[in-house]
């Protein structure tokens, strides 16, 4: 960091305020460094209090943080009862902390405020303020920071940690350049001294704080739909599918083999009159009658389970699948195309075979049908009824062949249709999820209004450049979301892809751009062209999605300090005031990444807050002003 | 006579024909058994039916034709079989005090029994001279022509050597009207054969 406090800080924290220390160290560490803590328990003695300033200021030197004479104080306490020790906590360690630094010690108070026990804790809390009036009647500034919103919005502990942080930033930092009309080491309470106590007699407090960032949860949420839609839109690696053509072509059919002469010579059969002029088909009826017939349709067994290996594979990118199953996909025309193929080659046996059987014998000699068998030195046996025999089987086994064939190209159609319609249900479950994602994203497009009207694009054109710079590993990922649907197992799958966002999308360096660069990305691209406008714009409308600004205060005046990168700063500051809806005061660094915003609202008593009525009337009277 | 005939009250009484038996002999079927220790059993009726499951109370009733066996006079009956598939039921019986003859449900019934349609087929062989081939003109002859269209599912010739096996061939409607010839080695022989599921339905006789 490079803004350092000029005057060191010490956080005491003791009771229920302790608890928010967890939040509250990173938070500072954010924005400052010079801090010290200590965290005094119940009935603490003098000697262990002086031993830990002692600490501390042992600490600072070891920092180097040894030029102050004056140290700020930050007593951050709870609502328990513990937190009445601080008037007499407060004397024990200021006397020794006055002895390290003589010019005296900036008391501020924190009262962290549980509103979800507002009832509960009436009773409680009661003693706590009279107490706090009177600490603020003695020069301490008092901040209760409650937890709920005028609009009954819980703020987390790290929003209000954060909230403590800048406040401390805010007061005592030493910024590159600074841009304000007040004081600039106590200008909070000059400006709300000029502009709200002395004209509405009333006590500054602050509201609440906000890191202008990119939403998290709206990217993350963002991601994930893309995470879950690689290859929706178009194939996510642009190849070939993995099953080829020639697949949908192969099977496991084969002819049946040729039934042998020898068979067929023992097929008994009528006397042949050779001067009869007949057709083959005409001489197998009259020799084989349907004998032949009979013997093909035995020895048919219609096939149509010669599957292919695996239509859906679950290691297959889904969309990818439900392009090739489609009924215009590649596997249905490669199916197509093997069925129309089936359908002509069997037209074509089919007339062959017609044509054969309507033509004549074929005696020339040397020609097979010519062909005798020897039955002795004397005898000779025509044998041509036996090969026009083995001829038609021979033709009918293809023509058998060639059906079965188009019998399993019609069953993988079929198939190819049924898995794509599996597909497209499948296809539902996973547009629900990337539904319900696409909702929690649409935060984008809101945070980012004012610079780009659609935000959400942007940030999906920057995982499409991290998509082509890691193509393998999504390519793997793309391919996980089938089976983990075909499993039952979305949740296992959506955790994955939430621990691979996390580690290795968020950490690269395409989406750890300081915000900034982002801003000035989207309204470059929006063609918006004003970052300060637009900066402004979004500040001001921080109210539509993050930060409630308290209300309900008798007379509400807000301020906003606002800690962003030095370039542009001043227009942002101007664009905002121009509005006229408040001042902004401006830390500028010129090397930071990051912009937060505080935002004040003041002007108020602790009587005017709305649980003031909890308290009776005893308590007005005492610490007043 | 013209006897009254009834069907006995109680369908369990003990009065059961034993050791049943039954066998078919060129369609004359044969059932034997043993007559129950007990005297009481004067006679058995034998009917004949195709029903798959026979009432006998509705053959009693509507006098379905049956035979009569004595006791006293044997313990086996014969009957050619006419129709193409029947069953025998044996119904002991006796007579009351009224000289009604009471008929207890069937002791024992046959399974079914088939008329066989007898197939006459033949292989004439005729050698040729100073080959290693014969010639073989089949003939085959069935009585029945009612059931040609089953017997060509059934009926096939084996070509045998040295006891053997070598092929099986079927026969259509054109070749079992006129079989044909063909010629085979000289050691092999032709027979023919019934397929084992259709041999109560026709009774092969090769020549």
């Amino acid at each position: 960091m490079s803004i350092l406090t000029n005057i060191p800080v010490v956080f005491i924290a003791f009771g229920q305020g302790d608890s928010i220390w967890e939040q509250l160290e990173p938070a500072l560490n954010s924005y400052a460094n010079g801090i010290a803590y200590i965290n005094p328990q119940e009935n603490v003695s003098d000697s262990w209090l002086k031993s830990e300033v002692g600490r501390i200021w042992k600490d600072f030197l070891a920092q180097g943080n040894n030029g102050a004479d004056i140290i700020r104080v930050n007593y951050i306490i709870g609502t328990d009862e513990f937190g009445l020790d601080l008037p007499t906590l407060r004397v024990q360690l200021e006397h020794y902390i006055l002895e390290l630094y003589p010019a005296g010690a900036l008391v501020d108070i924190y009262c962290l405020l549980d509103d979800t026990k507002l009832l509960d804790e009436g009773s409680s809390r009661k003693p706590i303020v009279k107490m706090l009036k009177a600490q603020q009647a003695a020069g301490a500034n008092v901040y209760l920071m409650s937890n709920l919103t005028s609009q009954n919005v819980l703020a987390t502990n790290e929003s209000i940690a954060n909230t403590m942080a800048m406040l401390t930033l805010f007061k005592d930092c030493a910024p590159d350049f600074y841009v304000t009309g007040a004081d600039a080491s106590r200008y909070n309470e000059l400006y709300f001294l000029d502009n709200c106590y002395s004209r509405n007699q009333g006590q500054f407090l602050t509201a609440s704080s906000l890191n202008v960032n990119v939403p998290q949860d709206g990217l993350k949420a963002l991601l994930m739909a893309e995470l879950l839609s690689l290859g929706k839109e178009a194939p996510f690696i642009k190849d070939k599918p993995p099953m080829r053509e020639s697949a949908f072509q192969e099977t496991s059919i084969e002819q049946k083999p040729q039934i042998s002469m020898e068979y067929l010579m023992g097929m008994a059969i009528p006397e042949v009159d050779g001067s009869l002029k007949l057709t083959r088909g005409q001489w197998l009826s009259r020799l084989f009658g349907s004998r032949l017939q009979n013997l093909v349709d035995a020895n048919h067994t219609e096939q149509s389970q010669s599957p292919l290996s695996r239509i859906i594979n679950d290691e297959e990118n889904l969309y990818d699948l439900l392009r090739y199953t489609s009924s215009d996909g590649i596997y249905t025309a490669y199916t197509d195309a093997a069925l129309a193929k089936g359908e002509k080659e069997l037209q074509m046996a089919e007339a062959e075979l017609r044509a054969w059987m309507d033509s004549s014998l074929d005696l020339t000699k040397g020609s097979p049908e010519a062909e005798k068998r020897r039955l002795s030195p004397l005898v000779t046996q025509d044998i041509w009824p036996y090969i026009i025999a083995s001829g038609f089987l021979n033709r009918q086994y293809k023509i058998c062949a060639l059906r079965n064939k188009i019998t399993v190209y019609e069953a993988r159609r079929d198939a190819i249709a049924a898995a794509n319609a599996e597909l497209c249900r499948y296809q539902s479950r996973a547009n629900r999820i990337i539904d319900k994602f696409l909702k929690d994203a649409a935060i984008m497009d809101e945070a980012f209004a004012p610079f780009s009207p659609c935000a959400s694009d942007y940030f999906r054109k920057l995982f499409a450049e991290y998509a082509a710079q890691n193509r393998d590993e999504l390519a793997e990922i793309a391919a996980k979301l089938t089976k983990a649907i075909i499993d039952d197992k979305q949740q296992d799958h959506i955790n994955g892809l939430a621990s691979y966002i996390n580690d290795s999308v968020l950490t690269s360096s395409i989406f750890s751009r300081p915000i900034m660069e982002t801003m000035h990305e989207l309204v470059t691209e929006s063609g918006r062209g004003n970052i300060a406008t637009a900066l402004g714009e979004w500040v001001f409308n921080h109210r539509q999605w993050n930060i409630k600004l308290k209300s309900g205060y008798k007379n509400l005046h807000t301020e906003i300090n606002i800690y962003m990168p030095a370039q542009g700063a001043a227009d942002v500051k101007e664009k905002y005031e121009e509005r006229g809806l408040g001042r902004m005061n401006l830390f500028a660094d010129a090397s930071a990444d990051r912009v937060a915003v505080l935002y004040h609202a003041g002007a108020f008593s602790l009587d005017d807050l709305y649980y003031a009525g909890l308290y009776d009337s005893q308590a007005d009277t005492i610490g007043e002003r | 006579m013209n006897r009254q005939y009834v069907l006995s009250p109680e369908p369990n009484l003990a009065m059961g024909l034993r050791n049943f038996s039954w066998r078919m002999h060129s369609n004359q079927a044969t059932l034997e058994w043993d007559w129950p220790i007990e005297r009481d059993t004067r006679f058995a009726l034998v009917f004949e039916c195709e029903d798959e499951n026979p009432d006998i109370a509705k053959l009693i009733e509507e006098k379905h034709p049956h035979e009569i066996v004595p006791r006293d006079l044997s313990s086996q009956f014969a009957a050619a079989i006419t129709r193409d598939r029947c069953k025998f039921l044996l119904s002991p019986a006796y007579f009351d005090e009224n000289n009604t003859v009471v008929v207890c449900h069937p002791t024992v019934q046959s399974d079914w029994i088939y008329k066989r349609a007898v197939v006459d087929a033949r292989a004439v062989y005729k050698p040729v001279t100073l080959g290693q081939y014969k010639r073989v003109d089949l003939h085959v002859k069935v009585k029945d022509s009612s059931r040609l269209d089953h017997l060509i599912t059934v009926l096939t010739y084996d070509v045998l050597e040295n006891g053997g096996r070598v092929a099986t061939y079927s026969f259509d409607e054109q070749s079992l009207a006129e079989p044909g010839h063909m010629y085979i080695k000289k050691e092999q022989t032709i027979r023919f054969t019934i397929r084992e599921d259709a041999r109560h339905l026709f009774d092969l006789k090769q020549h």
